[in-house]
């Protein structure tokens, strides 16, 4: 990151003829602004304005309504982005252009309540003022491709889609057609150009479905990518006459998953997550996975966001359906892995593809704080296959957005350390989307048309 | 006295919400209270050519669910969830369940000033909301000013577009888009209002005969 005072500087070095400022609002939807290099200057340590929608229109783009908006929305009143320069970039696929990621703020300068990345950075900042630790996170994200151009995909109207890379839905396959490797090595060379350390990729359980999987990096640096990498992605898309989407479900082949990795690192060389006394004993650990599930039934709601991320909770098909955790066990909604000191971590393996990073990572680091403030133990580990078990066996995940945003309502403890203002008015949002939902029919079924016009492009 | 309390499936979607609300509100009318006592059959309705959908099960105890399932007759309501009297599919054959749909559907007028009291009693107590309410019926110039505030949010129109709207069965931004209502008070006092609007459709605790 160039120093404030030697920005102008550093864009003439780099050739910089636009910058394009970046920010994600509850939806995850991503928004912002391309600024010619002397506005970038101009509102480099102050930000820029735009108007309440940012917050206040679904992802249709209509008015979402029902709720407490809060007095920093006023009369369409502006709210304020402002640059954090430790993210400014200058990509080396798009000579010219530099990014850089900003948070939302009042016009004051305070962090606006609903900014998810600027929960997030506060409850980090709890967790290393509490405890002197640092989440360190790595990430498994999953999408679908099609052979089709974004234009054809409109016109057909998210249907009837060629899934790239023919129709085989085997994992880790190396032959599927060169086309699919020919987006993915585009794909990797994009995120070379963005500094995002990806780590492998491979194809995943359905046709046309890829995974990426992102090295650990601090929880904001590593939601940051995801955002950043999903642009990435519709890019390369565009550039090679592909499409490409983050929906949880496309149809009822394609559920896509973003799995956690999270470790800790500590003010020691040791990894607070692991211990030589056997799997999953380390206080610490311990801590978080029981923070993890007692929060796990109301953070749902953050984790699958939209209608649609409930499609993909079907037994048996990846997906965790229950409030579990196990050491070494996929069908858990926590696997634990902690044989080796170097990797020890938890793998949370509940938040679906078309969620907010930011409020899912705000979400899991509330979680595991929550876990040590309250000395919380966590039940014992699943011994068995935890998909497909009896109501009885294991306390179930909210299976609907209504049920989650009814869990998170009723969760006072995690909705005080996210701060309530924030979790009021995501309710009202979800509740709108469930009513918005319903109102177009509301299909329990298949994915329905509503779905697909609404988060194919958009999530 | 009004029969069982209506079931509705666990997870219910709004339109379940609603007829199960308008159900218990019209079971406050005797009449109305026997004649589904004497009704047995499944009556479905479909909210405009959409598939939005519910069926209410006569057959036990009052139960609503989504979807048209085994429904013996089906009734296509307006947007505003009222029967807009076209044919009833049907009817043929179950006359009388399709007359108990009609009837269900097809509410007798309401007060608006109670609906107004109504929707103040939602409202008052929810954060956002204006410090009062005040409620002005176009033709006839009456005006109906709840809660002991200052500044009012007024709400104008005609009989039956505040009917309506302050019984949660349009939608607050629609109508003052479209000119039908006219409104006075802050942009987020419509988000505000707009949920207690719903709030009052779906309350089964109150709420006219």
């Amino acid at each position: 990151m160039p120093d404030p005072d030697q920005l102008e500087s550093w864009l003439r070095e780099n050739g910089i003829s636009s910058v394009r400022l970046e920010a994600t609002n509850h939806d995850g939807m991503l928004l912002g602004k391309h600024l010619a290099p002397a506005k970038f200057l101009a509102v480099a340590t102050n930000g820029t304005q735009m108007a309440d929608t940012a917050f206040g229109l679904d992802f249709s783009g209509e008015v979402s309504l029902g709720w407490d908006w809060g007095e920093w929305r006023g009369n369409v009143a502006d709210v304020t982005v402002v640059p954090d320069l430790n993210t400014l970039h200058a990509d080396r696929c798009q000579p010219g252009v530099a990014s850089v990621i900003g948070d939302f703020t009042t016009a004051d300068g305070e962090p606006l309540p609903v900014c998810g990345r600027s929960m997030l950075k506060r409850l980090i900042e709890r967790l290393r003022d509490g405890y002197g630790l640092e989440p360190r996170v790595a990430l498994e994200l999953e999408f679908s491709i099609f052979e089709e151009p974004l234009h054809v995909v409109r016109e057909r109207r998210y249907r009837d889609l060629t899934p790239l890379g023919g129709p085989s839905t085997v994992t880790y396959l190396l032959t599927r057609s060169p086309d699919f490797t020919e987006f993915m090595s585009r794909a990797a060379e994009r995120l070379d150009g963005l500094d995002i350390g990806w780590e492998s990729w491979s194809t995943e359980t359905a046709a046309g479905q890829a995974e990426i999987n992102i090295g650990p990096t601090d929880a904001l640096t590593a939601a940051d990518h995801v955002i950043r990498t999903k642009l990435a992605l519709r890019e390369v898309a565009s550039e090679l006459g592909r499409t490409v989407t983050f929906m949880a479900l496309v149809d009822e082949h394609l559920g896509a998953s973003m799995h956690v990795n999270l470790s800790l690192a500590g003010p020691g060389s040791e990894n607070p997550f692991h211990s030589d006394a056997g799997p999953a004993t380390a206080p610490v650990l311990r801590r978080w996975i029981a923070g993890l599930l007692a929060t796990m039934p109301a953070a749902m709601s953050f984790f699958s966001p939209t209608v649609n991320s409930y499609r993909r909770l079907i037994e048996i098909a990846g997906p965790p359906t229950t409030v579990s955790w196990a050491e070494a066990n996929k069908s858990a909604a926590l696997r634990t892995v902690t044989h080796s000191s170097g990797s020890a971590r938890i793998e949370h393996r509940v938040p679906a593809m078309d969620s907010n990073p930011y409020l899912v990572l705000a979400a899991i680091v509330a979680g595991g704080l929550i876990g040590m403030e309250d000395e919380l133990e966590p039940p014992p580990p699943f011994a068995e296959m935890a998909w497909g078990l009896p109501p009885d066996a294991a306390p179930r995940l909210p299976d609907s957005i209504a049920r989650a945003a009814d869990a998170l309502a009723a969760d006072d403890r995690l909705g005080s350390v996210l701060g309530a203002d924030a979790v009021d008015y995501w309710l009202g949002t979800r509740r709108w989307e469930w009513l918005a939902f319903h109102r177009s029919g509301g299909d329990p079924d298949a994915v329905t048309e509503f779905e697909l016009s609404r988060y194919f492009e958009a999530v | 006295m009004p029969g069982p309390q209506i079931a509705t499936e666990d997870d219910p979607t709004p339109l379940v919400l609603a007829l199960a609300a308008d159900l218990t509100r019209r079971r406050r009318d005797p009449a109305f209270d026997d004649l589904t006592a004497a009704t047995r059959g499944k009556a479905g309705v479909r909210v405009g050519p959409g598939p939005e959908a519910a069926t209410i099960d006569l057959d036990g105890g009052p139960a609503v669910r989504r979807g048209l399932v085994g429904a013996q007759v089906v009734a296509t309501l307006s947007p505003c969830h009222r029967w807009d009297e076209d044919e009833i599919w049907g009817a043929h054959d179950h006359p009388e369940l399709a007359r108990w749909v009609s009837e269900l559907t097809s509410p007798p007028p309401g007060d608006w000033r109670e609906a107004a009291r109504r929707l103040w009693a939602e409202l008052e107590s929810t954060p956002g909301a204006p410090p009062a309410l005040a409620v002005v019926e176009l033709d006839s110039g009456e005006r109906e000013h709840c809660g002991d505030g200052g500044r009012a949010y007024e709400i104008r129109g005609r009989k039956e577009a505040l009917l309506d709207l302050l019984e949660g069965r349009s939608a607050l931004m629609e109508e003052a888009s479209a000119g039908s209502i006219q409104i006075r008070g802050t942009f987020p006092e419509i988000s505000v209002i707009t949920g207690a609007c719903w709030r009052a459709r779906v309350d089964r605790g109150s709420g006219d005969a």
